[in-house]
């Protein structure tokens, strides 16, 4: 199992994006978080959320991971609101894997994809103002109309850490079982707002060693040529490898 | 010398002899056949006699002067505890012999047996041979349940499992995680069963997995349901969102509705009566005076847990115990509604007392 975390600034003039891993005796934490562009210290959110995950999780026993990361989630957003005031914040998804098992929580509207029998999957949902407007669509509180006429901000965040009460998650109650051969894919918006899925799927699913996946993953998004987000991933390769001492 | 005399009315010696040497029957009451019955081992078919006062938990004291036929030994039957019912609350075995937790034989896709539900613990009983059992005859030897409670009319399958019956889980459940990694096909029933078959055996694809494993929604379900998932409370899907919360409700109490119940669930409900562009929420569907689509809306305040009616400006009048509602009233409870002809009384769930 290999990890590869690669991050790149885009067209933007500061990097806002964090990701960072961590593997102990339970198994590997994979984290990435995309501070708030439009607010103001974004990239300090991030950091300082990916930097409270990873400490929490090198204290976490293995036991109940739902319940460990709920509770880390509400503690890192009490923190960011605390330290940022109000105006800033961070999305997180954050990655467990023990054994062959595939833990997760997803705050705001980062992603993890998962790879497996030829398919790109996405596991995680995005938790911005389309969830909200769909969900609501379909409860029929709101009708078609305004529904598509409040569409066009579909793309605002609902959820974030750091809004001092995390609205919506996405957490893994139990766990997935993986495969030899599957990849997962964290990912900050700026990947996926660059490449498509296809373009994704195409790049991963070569039969390649994960460290030359994850550059070439990267140099398709630098290879865009219009305004790019920070972009940040984390490349997960389930292929057993050798364990180097 | 003493005298006896069996109960074929032969004379003999019961010094020399504790039976009749020439029927070899009991010179006590003894039931008279029994003897000839003793030196073959009564088939396990054979009702056990009734006369067995003992209530469930008497093991083998079997009251009996003659000797017990040793009737476990035919069928090689685990002890009590070994029994695979046990193990999962309310599993259950199909006819077809998958074992299951679902509502549905996840082999055949019969659905579970009613009786079966009342087996959970409790329900079971100890038979005078050491078996337990769920149904109204011992498995093992026929014996009736003893009357103390309603047996429940469960076929005594659970004994003749054949042992590696599927481990398939109720739902598309998960993958055991001990499973090894070389399946290659999405879906494997973990252990091969005496009889597969193929078609109905549908295993969970990854993204039922995924679906299964993952919660959305607010953080504060997320945390209770962590915490709860001991319970069993664990898989939970995007559509059950838990914010079906009732808040209050409104009855009918005119009109050829009269009873009816809706129930408000959302911060806003919308009342008028439907069409098909205009959806409403409560729909008075049978009141023709009432104009199409939303007349009215009932908000909610959940901070300080107040109802109120808000006008949605329909064409239709809508009155609140007989004032015109033209902008917005408070609604307290068992205020009347009215709209058209209908007439709607309000009653809060939510309140000072009590809020979600």
């Amino acid at each position: 199992m290999q990890c590869e975390i690669r991050s790149f600034i885009g067209t933007r003039s500061v990097q806002e994006d964090c990701a960072d891993q961590c593997r102990t005796d339970c198994g590997l934490f994979v984290t990435v978080c995309d501070g708030i562009g439009s607010r103001s210290d974004g990239g300090a959110s991030s950091r300082l959320a990916v930097q409270r995950f990873i400490e929490r999780f090198s204290g976490f026993d293995g036991s109940d991971f739902p319940k460990f990361i709920i509770s880390a989630a509400e503690a890192v957003d009490a923190e960011v609101y605390k330290t940022y005031g109000n105006n800033c914040g961070t999305t997180a998804v954050c990655a467990f894997i023990t054994g062959m098992s595939l833990y997760w929580l997803s705050i705001g509207d980062s992603r993890m994809y998962i790879l497996r029998d030829n398919r790109l999957r996405q596991i995680t949902t995005d938790h911005n103002y389309r969830y909200v407007l769909d969900l609501r669509l379909r409860k029929g509180i709101i009708d078609k109309e305004t529904y598509n006429k409040e569409l066009s901000r579909g793309e605002c965040l609902a959820s974030f850490i750091g809004m001092g009460g995390v609205d919506i998650v996405d957490v893994s109650m139990q766990p997935i079982s993986l495969r030899e051969g599957d990849k997962l894919l964290l990912a900050t918006d700026g990947l996926y707002k660059s490449l498509t899925e296809g373009t994704v799927y195409d790049i991963i699913s070569a039969d390649d060693k994960p460290d030359i996946i994850a550059d070439s993953l990267m140099k398709s998004v630098m290879e865009c040529d219009f305004p790019l987000d920070n972009t940040t991933f984390a490349l997960i390769d389930l292929t057993k490898t050798e364990e180097v001492l | 010398m003493k005298l006896k005399r069996c109960p074929n009315s032969h004379y003999y010696d019961g010094d020399k002899y504790d039976k009749c040497p020439h029927c070899s029957a009991s010179s006590e009451p003894a039931p008279a056949p029994k003897p000839v019955f003793e030196p073959a081992p009564v088939p396990q078919k054979e009702p056990k006699p009734q006369t067995a006062p003992a209530p469930q938990p008497a093991p083998q004291a079997a009251p009996q002067p003659a000797p017990q036929p040793p009737k476990p030994a035919p069928v090689p039957q685990p002890a009590p505890e070994v029994k695979p019912e046990p193990a999962s609350a309310d599993g259950w075995t199909c006819s077809c012999g998958g074992k299951n937790t679902g509502r549905f034989c996840s082999l055949c896709g019969k659905p579970k047996p009613e009786p079966v539900k009342a087996k959970t613990e409790g329900n079971t009983w100890k038979c005078q041979c050491g078996t337990e059992n769920t149904g109204k005859f011992c498995y093992q030897c026929g014996a009736r349940r003893p009357e103390t409670a309603a047996a429940p009319e469960v076929k005594p399958e659970p004994a003749h499992v054949p042992q590696p019956a599927p481990k398939v889980n109720p739902e598309p459940a998960p993958v055991p995680q001990t499973t090894p990694e070389v399946r290659s096909e999405p879906a494997p029933v973990p252990q091969p069963t005496p009889e597969v078959r193929p078609e109905p055996a549908k295993a969970p694809t990854l993204t039922q997995e995924i679906n299964e494993a993952r919660f959305t929604g607010n953080l504060d379900d997320a945390k209770s349901r962590a915490g709860a998932r001991d319970e069993g409370a664990t898989q939970i899907i995007f559509d059950e969102i838990g914010d079906d919360l009732v808040l209050g409700w409104l009855t009918m109490t005119n009109s050829s509705g009269k009873g009816k119940v809706f129930t408000l669930t959302d911060a806003k409900n919308t009342i008028g009566r439907s069409d098909p562009e205009n959806k409403v929420d409560i729909d008075l569907r049978n009141d023709r005076s009432i104009s199409r689509g939303a007349q009215a809306t009932i908000v909610y305040d959940p901070l300080n847990k107040k109802f109120f009616l808000q006008s949605a400006g329909g064409k239709s009048f809508v009155y609140v115990n007989r004032e015109l509602v033209l902008t917005f009233n408070e609604l307290k409870p068992y205020d009347i509604i009215r709209i058209g002809e209908t007439e709607l009384v309000f009653v809060p769930l939510c309140c000072d007392k009590f809020s979600w």
